[in-house]
């Protein structure tokens, strides 16, 4: 029933089929890619899209598809690790705000707001910058960006559930606090999390392109996208399919993850789903 | 409204402050010396320690920050240590391209999206609504930078008719200073744009389904009367509030952009300083940049609430 109601819904079906595509790209480019990615072939440089290179080889002679293949692996890598970093420790703060109340919940919400203040790419800038470049640290520094989103939306969304009805009466039948929430509160925030957690994972990757473009996140000789459009900018003007095949993953990503969140939304969250319904 | 403005004004001078610690903390971290990187690599442990203590990095962290508060609070922002000029002499030369830069894109974004949300909204389900919606979508997925990127192909490159990067000072040749920032501006726009359009769109759609927008249409008032000035007014209430928030985004937004273009604004500023070790012109720039948003993001809590009465006050 839930999956046809899934699969009715335009976006989701769009942008699971996009996910879908691109997940099981990033799994097959590590045991096959068309080319080996990192192999430099000098008498085979800045060829033009054609039968034996479907994207073109770039400056030094390298697969463009295969590139971009495993660019993506890299992209779901870093949106993966960055999501669950955000996810983990701001729904630790986010339901400890909205269980202490109080002082616990001011702190931990002017700290979040702090964080909240930086903007993405300035506070990636800044950690990278501390850490040093890498896939790694950029993974880091994009998590830490997602905490103060996770954690505000767990508090907003579990401070009205610690209010409920069966809540209070499982205070009063003695369940623990951290029964309470692994049993009554969680459950009731997953769908809102999942939602959020798809659309972290969009900005993640654009994130993490970002970062790359400015030579912040991966580093060469690996393939990111971010870094395929940086080392294109030099060549553009002989060779314009070095800037265009990465640039289109990039989008074709981001869209899928936004579309799958768009359609996840209206499927999990009724009360949003009416809204959307007259929207 | 004043306990609200106190306590508002309270948290701002709050966040403000914590801003400014974590910032300080942070660069403390940075690997590399200061003094280090302006004597280079020959210089004698005495020398070095000599700078040291003369750009006070022998003292304790604490007296380090609330020297820079002070500092700061007197309107001296301390020396870049590459360029060897007060950091904020070089942030407000370098306003000059981000703040014209920022507005543009503003431009650009208000008026792409305003219309179309409107229009959308107005011809729900319609191809029309499909097509901007589309374009909505396709505008949130593309990353700026790669935007701008294919601009430069297309207008740059292949037609000639911008430059594909660089500046030129107002001052010498307004002319080309605004040609140079119409690529880039239009680039960070377009995100903008997206979002906006996307938010005008269910503003005004969820405005247009209100009882008095019911109301007003049985009682016979002109269907153009109704849209622009019973449904629009309010619809745009949300809208400018999007507009204000993007401020930070497009900003931050700018770091990569002027990259991308190679225009001497804050952002590539900051990206150099941090390259150069140029600790001072890091910290200047990023306080500078959160202060604003921070800022932005008070005023605007205070502009909507006191155009919404309907928002209660805490």
């Amino acid at each position: 029933m839930i999956n046809r109601r899934l699969f009715r819904n335009i976006s989701f079906a769009i942008g699971f089929s996009i996910t879908l595509t691109i997940l099981f790209t990033a799994l097959l480019s590590f045991s096959y890619t068309p080319y080996d990615p990192n192999r430099m072939n000098l008498s085979e440089r800045f060829q033009s899209p054609n039968g034996t290179h479907w994207l073109g080889t770039d400056q030094y002679g390298r697969d463009i598809f295969s590139r971009v293949m495993k660019g993506s692996a890299n992209s779901i890598l870093v949106g993966l690790v960055a999501v669950s970093i955000g996810m983990s420790f701001g729904i630790l703060l986010g339901s400890l705000a909205a269980f202490y109340k109080k002082w616990v919940d001011e702190a931990i919400m002017r700290i979040s707001d702090v964080l909240y203040g930086f903007p993405a790419v300035l506070s990636a800038i800044l950690i990278t910058s501390i850490l040093g470049p890498g896939v790694v640290n950029s993974m880091i520094a994009i998590g830490i960006f997602n905490i103060p989103i996770f954690a505000r939306l767990t508090r907003a969304v579990s401070l009205s559930i610690w209010e409920r009805d069966y809540v209070t009466s499982a205070k009063a039948i003695g369940r623990s606090d951290v029964g309470i929430v692994w049993k009554y509160i969680l459950p009731n925030i997953l769908s809102s999390l999942i939602v959020q957690g798809t659309v972290q994972f969009a900005i993640a990757i654009l994130a993490e392109a970002g970062l790359s473009y400015l030579g912040l996140g991966t580093q060469p000789p690996h393939a990111s996208w971010g870094r395929m459009l940086n080392e294109a900018q030099t060549f553009m003007g002989t060779s314009s399919w070095l800037a265009i095949f990465p640039g289109c993953a990039i989008a074709l990503a981001v869209l899928g993850f936004n579309l799958l969140g768009d359609g996840l939304r209206d499927i999990l969250d009724p009360k949003l789903a009416r809204i959307q319904g007259r929207i | 409204m004043t306990a609200y403005l106190l306590k508002r004004t309270f948290i701002l001078l709050l966040t403000l402050i914590l801003v400014s610690i974590t910032i300080f903390a942070v660069l403390m971290v940075i690997p590399g010396d200061p003094a280090q990187i302006i004597l280079g690599i020959h210089a004698t442990p005495e020398t070095l320690r000599e700078l040291r203590h003369q750009l006070g990095l022998d003292r304790p962290v604490v007296i380090q920050y609330l020297s820079y508060m002070k500092n700061l609070a007197m309107g001296d922002m301390e020396r870049s240590i590459h360029y060897d000029v007060s950091i904020r002499s070089l942030i407000i030369s370098r306003l000059q391209v981000t703040i014209p830069l920022a507005i543009l894109s503003m431009i650009f974004a208000v008026f792409l999206s305003i219309p179309m949300g409107t229009y959308s909204s107005l011809h729900r389900n319609q191809i029309g609504d499909y097509g901007i919606m589309v374009f909505s979508q396709i505008g949130l997925a593309v990353p700026a930078f790669w935007a701008g990127i294919l601009l430069i192909l297309l207008f740059a490159v292949t037609l000639h008719w911008f430059p594909a990067g660089g500046f030129q000072p107002w001052l010498m040749d307004p002319l080309r200073a605004l040609k140079s920032l119409i690529l880039p501006a239009f680039s960070l726009g377009l995100v903008r744009a997206a979002v906006l359009t996307r938010m005008t769109r269910s503003s005004m759609l969820e405005v247009l389904g209100e009882d008095y927008i019911r109301t007003a249409r049985s009682k016979g008032v002109p269907e153009r009367i109704v849209v622009y000035k019973h449904a629009f007014r309010n619809a745009i209430i949300p809208v400018v509030t999007i507009i204000g928030l993007q401020v930070g985004d497009l900003l931050a937004g700018a770091i990569i952009i002027e990259n991308v273009f190679h225009l001497p604004g804050i952002g590539r500023l900051v990206f150099e300083a941090i390259g150069q070790r140029d600790l001072p012109v890091v910290q200047g720039v990023v306080l500078f940049i959160t202060t604003i948003i921070v800022f932005i993001n008070f005023m605007i809590d205070i502009i909507y609430r006191y155009l919404d009465p309907r928002i209660r006050y805490e």
